[in-house]
């Protein structure tokens, strides 16, 4: 996997917001996004190897835990459309992922300006990450 | 603890790419809304590239 830290930009966008933002790529997947320059990044994990980085802002008395966390997951999938997508995570959230799952909102969206795409919020009393 | 989860789900070419932005919501303090913002930039940032697979 190739991963570069490309440039530094500067993003003043509020209070609880980093004054610089990193960019990450992997050419591998072919993915690029920016993240805080404050917030911890790895681009493993131990577990689900779907997961291609993770971007976090930890505690600051364990950086086990965390106050908020991002990541990038890609996946080979035999889903050719979204809505199957869709229902399959709903799925896997309801009965495998979360404790006390409760969906907020379902709703279509787009990535990167113009793909197609949808959007989950939720909340959840345990969410296991690594699935 | 408890968590506040979006997730953004697209499928190009036989992948499925997964933005998950996860925040805290247990320490009495909105960690989610306060950081939306940040995950919202970020999001806005994601660029499909040119893949080596």
């Amino acid at each position: 996997m190739i991963m570069t830290i490309l440039s530094i930009t500067s993003a003043p966008i509020g209070l609880a917001q980093p004054t610089e933002f990193l960019t990450y790529k992997n050419s591998r997947h072919g993915v690029s996004i920016q993240y805080p320059s404050d917030w911890t990044f790895a681009k493993k994990n131990p577990v689900d190897r779907n997961i291609i980085a993770t971007f976090r802002l930890p505690f600051e008395d364990n950086p086990k835990l965390f106050h908020a966390d991002f990541r990038i997951v890609v996946e080979d999938s035999k889903k050719t459309n979204l809505a199957g997508l869709v229902m399959t995570r709903f799925a896997i959230l309801s009965n495998i992922i979360c404790l006390n799952f409760k969906p907020l909102e379902s709703k279509p969206s787009n990535l990167t300006g113009f793909y197609p795409a949808h959007q989950l919020i939720f909340s959840a009393s345990y969410y296991n990450i690594t699935i | 603890m408890n968590f506040k989860i979006m997730e953004k789900l697209m499928v190009k070419i036989k992948k499925a790419y997964t933005l998950d932005y996860t925040a805290e919501t247990t320490t009495g303090v909105d960690y989610y809304d306060r950081y939306l913002p940040v995950a919202q930039k970020m999001i806005n940032s994601f660029e499909l590239t040119k893949s080596k697979d």
